[in-house]
C-alpha cells in the first residue's frame, strides 16, 4: 500500500499543513488527507469545485487511492498528477508571477461560488505545468463562512502584490528578496522601499500602504468595535477581489532593460552564424533522446526550441529577467508547453533554504537533467567571473549526463568585448587547456566548427565513477 | 445622448466614490480606538480587512449596478438599431 511506512520519504515543504502533508514512495509522489480536512474535502468534491477547477487546467488533477486497514488516521490518499519542475517564486519573471497571482484570484472567485475559500494564497503553490500556471495544493480550499473576511488575504499581499509592485515600480531584480522572505514581503518594507508615485495608484495605495498602516496600528491588539461591525459581507469579500484583480492587472510589466535580450539579434556574428549552429547543435540533439533538457543561459530560448528536443522537457534558465519573460511570452503566443523558463543566476543559484535548510530546495537539487545545453555560457563563466576552468568542468561534471558545450575563444568579437573594462589575465583560457579539463570528466563524441567563426560545439559525455 | 450623459456623470460619481472611501480609510485608520490585549501577529490585516469591507462592498455594489444600467444602455441602443 502507498501508504505504508516502509521506504517514505516525507516532502519538508509540505510540514507546515495539518490537514495532509505530501510524501513520496517507489518515486510516486501521495498526498494524505488528515480526518482533520474531512468535511472541507468533501465539500470540495460534493460542490463540484473539484472537478471544475481540474478540468479547466487550474488546478492539478488527482486520483484518490487505496490505504492500508493499519492507516485509521488517515481520512483519504491522494495521488496528485506528476509536475515535471517545481520552481519558486523568486525565479519567476514579472509576467509569470502575475498570472500566478491572477489565477489565485481566479480560483477564489470559482470557490466562493461553489461555498468555498483559499486558506492559503502561497506563492509557492502556483507551479507551471504545461506552459500555464496551476494551483498545486488540493488542500488549500476550506468551507466558507459568512461574514468572516479572506483569512488568505496578508499572505496574497505579501506573496503577490507587493512583489509585482516592486518589480513594477522599481526594480524587476527586487522579486529576489523572496529569497531571503520566504513568507512573502513583509508590506512595511515594501511600503518604505515603492516610490512615491505608487501612492497614486489606488489599488497599491490600499492594498499595500495602507495595509502596512493597518498593520502597524493593529497588530497585536484588540479592536474595540462592535461585533455586528466585524461581519465581512459576500459583497465585501467580492469586492475585495475585484479590488485586488484590477490592482494586479494595472501592475504594468517593468521595462527591462538587458544586455541579453538582442544578443543574437545584435551579434556581430548573427544570421549564418545562428544558422549554422542550429544545424549542428540540432544534429548533436538529435542522437540523444533527453527526457529533462537544462538549457543554461538560454538567453530568448533559440535553442530551447529546436525540432530535435520537441518531445523533451526543456527547462529554459538565463539571469535576464528580459530573456526569460520573452520566452514566457513566446511560449504562451506559440502554445508551446514542453518549455519552462526560469530566472536563474548560475553564479548565484537558488540556494536550499527555509527551515532547517530543506523547506526549499537547492535548484541543483530539484534538477536531473539528462541533457545540458551550455551555448555561448563558458567564456561569461570564465572571463566574466572568473572561473577556473577546471571548476567548470568539475561543475558540468555533476549537472550534465550529456552536454552540448561551446567553446567560444579569445579572439572572438564578443570575447574581446569582456576585454573592454578587464586585463586579460586568462593565459589559460585556450581550447586546448579547455579540452584538457573537460576531458577529465566527459568524453568527447563530436566536435564541429561553427563555420565563418573559431568558435567550437562540443557533445560530451559523462565519464561514470 | 441622454444615456451617455448620464453614464458619464454615473463614472464620474463611482471614481469620487473611490476617491472617498480612501479618504475614510486614513480617517478610520486614526481614530479607532484599539485595546491592549494580545493577539496574533497578523491581527494587523484581520482587522484592516474588516475595516476596508465595508468600503469594498459599497464600490462592489455600485459597480454592479454600473454594469446592468451599461447593460440596459446596450440592450436599447441594440433595439433602436434593429428598427
Amino acid at each position: 500500500m502507498p501508504g505504508d511506512n516502509a521506504s517514505i520519504i516525507e516532502v519538508p515543504a509540505s510540514f507546515r499543513d495539518p490537514d495532509g502533508q505530501v510524501f513520496i514512495r517507489e518515486d510516486v509522489l501521495y498526498r494524505r488527507v488528515n480526518h482533520s480536512y474531512k468535511e472541507n474535502y468533501s465539500q470540495l468534491i460534493r460542490s463540484g469545485l473539484y472537478s471544475k477547477l481540474s478540468d479547466q487546467g487550474f488546478l492539478i488533477h488527482h486520483d484518490e487511492v487505496d490505504t492500508s486497514p493499519d492507516q485509521k488516521d488517515i481520512y483519504k490518499l491522494v495521488k496528485p498528477s506528476k509536475i515535471n519542475f517545481i520552481s519558486y517564486p523568486y525565479e519567476c519573471s514579472f509576467s509569470q508571477l502575475k498570472d500566478a497571482a491572477l489565477l489565485t484570484l481566479k480560483i477564489q472567485k470559482i470557490a466562493l461560488q461553489h461555498g468555498m475559500t483559499l486558506k492559503d494564497s502561497s506563492a509557492f503553490n502556483i507551479q507551471f505545468a504545461n506552459g500555464k500556471p496551476i494551483l498545486i495544493d488540493t488542500l488549500s480550499f476550506e468551507i466558507y463562512k459568512e461574514g468572516k473576511p479572506w483569512v488568505a488575504y496578508k499572505q496574497f499581499c505579501e506573496h503577490f502584490l507587493a512583489v509585482l509592485a516592486l518589480m513594477s515600480y522599481t526594480d524587476v531584480r527586487l522579486s529576489q528578496l523572496f529569497k531571503s522572505n520566504l513568507d512573502g514581503i513583509p508590506l512595511d518594507m515594501a511600503s518604505n522601499i515603492l516610490p512615491v508615485k505608487s501612492w497614486f495608484n489606488t489599488g497599491i495605495l490600499i492594498h499595500i500602504h495602507l495595509h502596512a498602516a493597518g498593520q502597524k496600528r493593529f497588530s497585536g491588539k484588540k479592536l474595540n468595535i462592535d461585533s455586528r461591525q466585524k461581519k465581512f459581507s459576500l459583497n465585501a469579500f467580492k469586492g475585495l477581489l475585484e479590488n485586488l484583480e484590477s490592482a494586479v492587472l494595472n501592475l504594468k510589466s517593468p521595462k527591462q532593460t538587458s544586455a541579453w535580450h538582442n544578443y543574437y539579434a545584435d551579434c556581430d556574428l548573427a544570421g549564418e552564424y545562428i544558422a549554422n549552429k542550429l544545424k549542428v547543435v540540432n544534429s548533436f540533439c538529435e542522437r540523444l533522446s533527453p527526457r529533462f533538457v537544462w538549457d543554461m543561459g538560454a538567453n530568448t530560448g533559440t535553442f530551447s526550441n529546436i525540432s530535435s528536443l520537441k518531445n523533451s522537457f526543456v527547462l529554459s534558465t538565463d539571469s535576464s529577467y528580459a530573456c526569460i519573460d520573452k520566452i514566457y511570452s513566446d511560449c504562451k503566443q506559440n502554445k508551446r508547453t514542453n518549455n519552462l523558463p526560469l530566472v536563474i543566476d548560475l553564479m548565484d543559484p537558488s540556494p536550499a533554504t527555509g527551515w532547517d535548510n530543506t523547506e526549499r530546495e537547492s535548484i541543483f537539487t530539484r534538477v536531473n537533467a539528462d541533457l545540458v545545453l551550455a551555448l555561448a555560457l563558458v567564456h561569461h563563466l570564465a572571463i566574466t567571473n572568473n572561473l577556473p576552468l577546471d571548476k567548470i568542468a568539475t561543475f558540468f561534471h555533476r549537472v550534465a549526463k550529456d552536454l552540448v558545450i561551446e567553446f567560444v575563444p579569445k579572439d572572438d568579437p564578443n570575447a574581446q568585448k569582456l576585454f573592454n573594462s578587464k586585463p586579460d589575465i586568462f593565459p589559460e583560457y585556450t581550447q586546448q587547456n579547455f579540452e584538457k579539463e573537460f576531458l577529465s570528466y566527459f568524453t568527447i563524441t563530436e566536435k564541429a566548427k561553427i563555420t565563418g567563426t573559431e568558435r567550437v560545439v562540443y557533445l560530451m559525455q559523462r565519464i561514470k565513477e | 445622448l441622454r444615456g451617455t450623459y448620464y453614464l458619464y456623470l454615473y463614472q464620474f460619481q463611482l471614481n469620487m466614490q473611490l476617491k472617498t472611501v480612501v479618504i475614510n480609510i486614513f480617517i478610520l485608520l486614526s481614530t479607532l480606538t484599539a485595546k491592549a490585549q494580545y493577539i496574533d501577529p497578523g491581527s494587523g490585516s484581520y482587522i484592516f480587512q474588516i475595516i476596508l469591507g465595508g468600503f469594498l462592498a459599497f464600490v462592489f455594489y455600485f459597480k454592479t449596478i454600473k454594469y446592468r444600467i451599461g447593460l440596459l444602455f446596450k440592450s436599447l441602443k441594440k433595439k433602436k438599431d434593429a428598427r
